[in-house]
């Protein structure tokens, strides 16, 4: 710059702020690629650590058992999962099923909810209600889980017990009550949006030929808007299988295959807090197992993820 | 099209009047009932978490005093209180505030402003749309991989949880942030490019500071869900602890006495600086049996809450400033 002192035409002084400039942008240019680039190396990171153990785990459990159980000596099919125990079994369906049944109670709560909430929100509420009404209902996402599974247990459970006979203290019935409550936001957001895509015309045409608000909503926007709605529902689902602290709350620890929902389960999420907490050496089975189960998880959510994904990505391209 | 002539066959020229029976009477009625079905479902939501405030209030109210911030967890709930869960979730908020700022932003600036459209791109964005689906308690096997076995050889301090909160946050920050910068109106980058400005300049003085309600609340959303989260942590393996965390980056009181070799001793990075979250402190006195202990976690909860819910609000009262 000091040169441009020497040198005060105008032309040179600005060709020397260029270079000095262009240098400057580039390299601005080359930082923000790597804090992007950050988390790219997030995901190797977790696919690395997943992989490394799960691949240790097989060495000492079979990948046959962990699918499709073992059949015992006696003759009998046996399918449980008890990796910290001192008879240990590695069979995941257990888990798998008390992930299953919480979140499909979540999901019968969530779904008509949710929806409900964005066919309000996006056909009757006014602007100005609307405005006001989704960031509040935002706020049931933004509440602690740990929250939830307290209010869960000590609030929920109590009450149903009361109606339901046989309910246990920890129940894969109230867990899933209270998720659906949690994941009501993530449908209804989702939802609305797909429905405030839907051409006005399409409403009107259907206000033309006479129909009610109601027949409007359930006939000509919730069809138009169906493929944002679907992915809606299995971001949704991947949710309710990803929750921990419900689940860790307030439907036990106790994997087993059942379809009856007042009885305590344990699912894969809750399976892993459990076994952390509980401090598990560093190359034991158990402590293997914990990413085994990791894993599984990790690749559900992510198959869940892209099917959503995509069914958006065609609801994109309809209508713009 | 054809079938139009079933309606015009229903209608008797003669008398004036039509066989085509609307049903009126019956379709309001359904209106009426699904308009209410949905005023139902939108406020259902709120009478829960109206109800959950309430039943916490009402059962942590007697905890609710001063000592709960002065106490260190103890067997005996009535001398147990939150501070060192409290003080370690204000210090995890703040360095995870001042990671996450810049990295989110620097993201959403280059995928929004500086990418090209090609693989790379491509990839980032279809990464980060994946990491932002992932479970948290699969970052907190993350964090227990690489940070607390990786770099303090199995010790989960208040680093290792730093750092798993920051990439756990980082995605839905880096998503919030770009529809921020993307509603900045190109108009706005094309008057400054006309007075000569460069990418950066047009980026740093214009396109941020217009950008800059929206990441704010992206930011303040995704901190306070960071907050809350109990899972990885419980992964990580923090514990209870009995004393404050180490906030300061460097001792300076080694650094003022010229004893350089000392000046990492004793602060946020040492391998004994266990930590504790107010949400794991609440998830191991709910799991405790005695009602004594339900109670502090429910007062524990209001706290929680309070914070949470107050880094909601002002998010939302920004967003409505915004607009």
């Amino acid at each position: 710059m000091s040169s441009s002192v020497n040198n005060p035409q105008p032309d040179s002084l600005d060709l020397y702020q260029r270079a000095d400039r262009n240098i400057r942008e580039s390299a601005i240019g080359y930082a923000l690629l790597f804090c992007a680039f950050i988390s790219v190396l997030t995901t190797i990171a977790i696919v690395y650590v997943l992989a490394s153990e799960t691949v240790s785990f097989f060495g000492k459990a079979s990948i046959g058992e962990f699918l499709f159980g073992k059949t015992l000596e006696n003759g009998t099919y046996s399918c449980s999962w008890t990796p910290q125990f001192a008879d240990k079994s590695f069979c995941v369906w257990p888990t798998v099923n008390g992930t299953l049944m919480v979140a499909a109670i979540a999901m019968v709560v969530a779904t008509p909810l949710g929806l409900a909430t964005a066919v309000y929100l996006s056909e009757y509420a006014s602007p100005k209600a609307g405005k006001i009404l989704r960031p509040v209902i935002e706020l049931l996402a933004g509440v602690p889980t740990v929250v939830y599974g307290y209010f869960a247990l000590s609030s929920i459970t109590p009450i149903l017990s009361k109606l339901i006979p046989g309910l246990q203290g920890f129940n894969a019935l109230s867990a899933g009550l209270i998720m659906g409550v949690m994941i009501i936001p993530t449908i209804a957001s989702i939802s609305t949006d797909a429905m405030r895509a839907v051409p006005i015309s399409l409403r009107e045409a259907a206000y033309g030929l006479g129909s009610t608000k109601k027949e409007v909503a359930t006939s000509v926007v919730l069809p138009a808007a169906l493929s944002g709605i679907c992915a809606a529902i299995i971001l949704g689902i991947s949710r309710a299988v990803g929750e921990t602290m419900i689940v860790a709350i307030a439907a036990g620890q106790r994997p087993v295959l059942t379809l009856d929902p007042r009885q305590t389960v344990g699912t894969m999420t809750a399976y892993i807090a459990q076994v952390a907490k509980g401090d598990s050496r560093v190359g034991s089975v158990e402590y293997e197992a914990l990413f085994a189960v990791g894993m599984t998880l990790f690749l559900i959510t992510l198959l869940l993820n892209i099917i959503s994904k995509q069914i958006s990505k065609r609801f994109q391209e309809t209508y713009e | 099209m054809s079938n139009g002539s079933d309606i015009l066959d229903t209608f008797d020229g003669q008398s004036g009047e039509s066989k085509f029976d609307p049903k009126l009477e019956a379709r309001q009625l359904w209106g009426k009932v699904f308009a209410a079905f949905c005023i139902f479902a939108t406020s259902l939501g709120l009478i829960v978490l109206a109800f959950l405030i309430f039943e916490v209030v009402k059962d942590g109210s007697s905890r609710l005093n001063w000592d709960l911030f002065q106490l260190y967890p103890s067997r005996r709930p009535l001398e147990s209180g939150y501070r060192a869960a409290v003080l370690g979730s204000v210090a995890m908020l703040s360095y995870v505030l001042l990671l996450v700022i810049p990295l989110g932003v620097c993201s959403a600036i280059y995928l929004e402003e500086y990418a090209k459209k090609n693989w790379l791109s491509e990839l980032i964005e279809l990464n980060i749309y994946n990491l932002a689906g992932i479970p948290s308690i699969i970052y907190g096997l993350l964090g227990l991989g690489l940070f607390v076995r990786g770099m303090y050889s199995g010790r989960a301090v208040l680093v290792t949880g730093i750092l798993t909160i920051t990439l756990l946050i980082l995605p839905p920050v880096i998503v919030i942030s770009r529809e921020a910068i993307r509603a900045v109106p190109q108009s706005v980058r094309q008057a400054s490019y006309g007075v000569g400005a460069t990418k950066w300049q047009t980026i740093r003085h214009h396109v941020l500071p217009a950008a800059l309600p929206g990441i704010l609340t992206a930011v303040i959303i995704s901190t306070s869900r960071g907050i809350g989260e109990t899972a990885p942590i419980v992964v990580l393996g923090a514990g209870t602890v009995l004393f404050d965390p180490k906030f300061s980056p460097i001792n300076f009181g080694a650094l003022f006495s010229g004893n350089i070799g000392n000046v990492f001793a004793d602060t946020l990075w040492s391998n004994d600086n266990f930590f504790s979250v107010l949400p794991y402190q609440i998830y191991e006195w709910v799991g405790d049996p005695k009602p004594e202990f339900q109670v502090l976690a429910s007062a524990g909860i209001v706290v929680l809450l309070l914070l949470v819910l107050g880094m909601n609000l002002i998010a939302i009262f920004l967003r409505s400033r915004a607009k």
